[in-house]
C-alpha cells in the first residue's frame, strides 16, 4: 500500500512537475523583458535609466482580488515612482480564456481608471514564466545593484485584499522603504490567496 | 478536533434538509486543526470562491465525486474563501441555487500568509486548490489547479 502510494505520488508529482515553470526567487538576477503597452508602445526596464528599481505587478482585468488592489497599486506608482520605484503592471492572461482580459479591454481600464504606470500585455506568457507568477496580483520588487536587477520581494501587497484600512502589513510600501533607506527588506516573501494566472491550453 | 470535525460533516450534511441557513465560519486555529485530522480517511479539502470561475466549474464534478465516494473511507470538505462580509449575500444563495449538499465551511482569517503555508509550502494562494491527506497513512498530495472528474476518481483511487 505504501509503496503504492509512494509510486503514484511521484507520478502525480511528475506529472506537476510539467506544469511548472522555472521561477524567480529573492536574490535572484531578473532579465529585461520587452513588452506592448497599452499605448501600442513597447516597454523594457532598460527604457528606465534613472530608476533604482521596480514594482513589477502581475495583474489582470477580471480577477476581483487584482481589482480590489486596483487603486493600491496606482497609490503605490505616485507613492514610490518618484522616489526612483515606479509600477509596472502586466496583464499574462489568455484572453480567449477571459475575453476581459483582451488588450483592447486593458485599453479601457487603463484609460478609464487613469492609470499612470504601464500596463503590459504579456500575450506569449513568457514573461510570467519567467517571472514565475501564479497569481493575480502578484508583486515583484526589483532593485538595482551593480547594473543588475535583483528580486527583493516576492509576493503580497499587503494583508488585507477586502479592505486596505484594515492592512496592518503593507509588505510592498515596507519593502520599497527598507530599500530606500540602504537595508534589506524585513519580509521578502509573503503568499495570498489570489485567481490563478489564465494559462493558455497547451 | 474530532468532534469539530463530525459536527461540521453532520452540520451541512443535513443541509439540505435545512436550507442552509448558516455557514460554519472557521478561524485560522480551526483550519489547523482540520489540516491535522488523525483519522484513518482520505481527506479531500477544497479551496475555493464564489468569485473564482475555475473553482465554479470544478464543482458539479465535485459534488458527482462526492456522492459517489464512500464516506468511510472518503471526506470532503470545501473551505470557501469567500470574503466574509459576502457570505450572506453570495455564498449562501450560491450553494441553495446549485443544490449541493457538500460539506461547506467559511474562513474567516483573511490575512492569508498566516496559514497558506500551512496548506502546503509550494501553494502560491491560486485557487482552486485541492489538498488530499491521511495523516494515518503519511498521505499528502496538493493540487493547485482545476480538476475535472476523471482527474478526481483517478487522484482518489490512487491515493486509496
Amino acid at each position: 500500500m505504501k509503496t503504492r502510494t509512494l509510486f503514484a505520488g511521484l507520478i502525480l508529482g511528475l506529472f506537476l512537475f510539467t506544469g511548472a515553470q522555472a521561477q524567480y526567487k529573492v536574490g535572484d538576477v531578473v532579465s529585461d523583458f520587452s513588452l506592448k503597452n497599452v499605448d501600442n508602445k513597447n516597454v523594457s526596464l532598460a527604457q528606465y535609466a534613472s530608476a533604482k528599481g521596480f514594482i513589477v505587478v502581475f495583474t489582470c482585468n477580471t480577477c476581483p482580488f487584482a481589482m480590489k488592489y486596483e487603486s493600491r497599486v496606482e497609490e503605490l506608482n505616485k507613492q514610490f515612482s518618484s522616489k526612483g520605484y515606479p509600477v509596472i503592471a502586466i496583464s499574462s492572461n489568455d484572453a480567449q480564456a477571459k475575453p476581459g482580459d483582451s488588450f483592447a479591454e486593458m485599453q479601457k481600464k487603463a484609460k478609464a481608471e487613469g492609470f499612470t504606470f504601464p500596463y503590459l500585455y504579456d500575450e506569449s506568457q513568457t514573461v510570467a514564466k519567467q517571472f514565475g507568477a501564479t497569481n493575480t496580483p502578484h508583486v515583484y520588487v526589483v532593485s538595482k545593484e551593480d547594473g543588475k536587477l535583483v528580486v527583493k520581494y516576492i509576493g503580497a501587497i499587503d494583508n488585507n485584499a477586502d479592505d486596505a484600512s484594515k492592512a496592518d502589513k503593507k509588505y510592498v510600501a515596507e519593502a520599497i522603504n527598507s530599500l530606500l533607506e540602504g537595508k534589506s527588506p524585513a519580509v521578502t516573501a509573503t503568499k495570498a490567496i489570489g485567481c490563478g494566472i489564465k494559462w493558455k491550453k497547451a | 478536533m474530532k468532534a469539530f470535525f463530525i459536527v461540521c460533516i453532520v452540520f451541512f450534511g443535513s443541509a439540505s434538509v435545512i436550507q442552509a441557513q448558516e455557514i460554519r465560519k472557521i478561524s485560522k486555529s480551526e483550519l489547523s486543526e482540520i489540516l491535522k485530522n488523525p483519522s484513518d480517511k482520505l481527506h479531500v479539502v477544497n479551496f475555493w470562491a464564489t468569485w473564482c470561475g475555475p473553482c465554479v466549474k470544478e464543482l458539479p464534478d465535485f459534488q458527482k465525486v462526492v456522492n459517489a465516494a464512500d464516506n468511510q473511507k472518503v471526506d470532503f470538505l470545501f473551505i470557501s474563501l469567500d470574503f466574509p462580509s459576502d457570505a450572506e449575500k453570495k455564498l449562501v444563495p450560491f450553494l441553495k441555487k446549485n443544490n449541493y449538499t457538500f460539506s461547506v465551511c467559511l474562513m474567516t482569517e483573511t490575512d492569508y500568509n498566516a496559514w497558506i503555508d500551512e496548506v502546503d509550502q509550494a501553494w502560491q494562494g491560486n485557487i482552486p486548490a485541492t489538498l488530499f491527506f491521511n495523516k494515518a497513512r503519511n498521505v499528502h498530495h496538493f493540487v493547485g489547479e482545476p480538476m475535472d472528474k476523471p482527474q478526481l476518481v483517478k487522484t482518489i483511487q490512487t491515493l486509496l
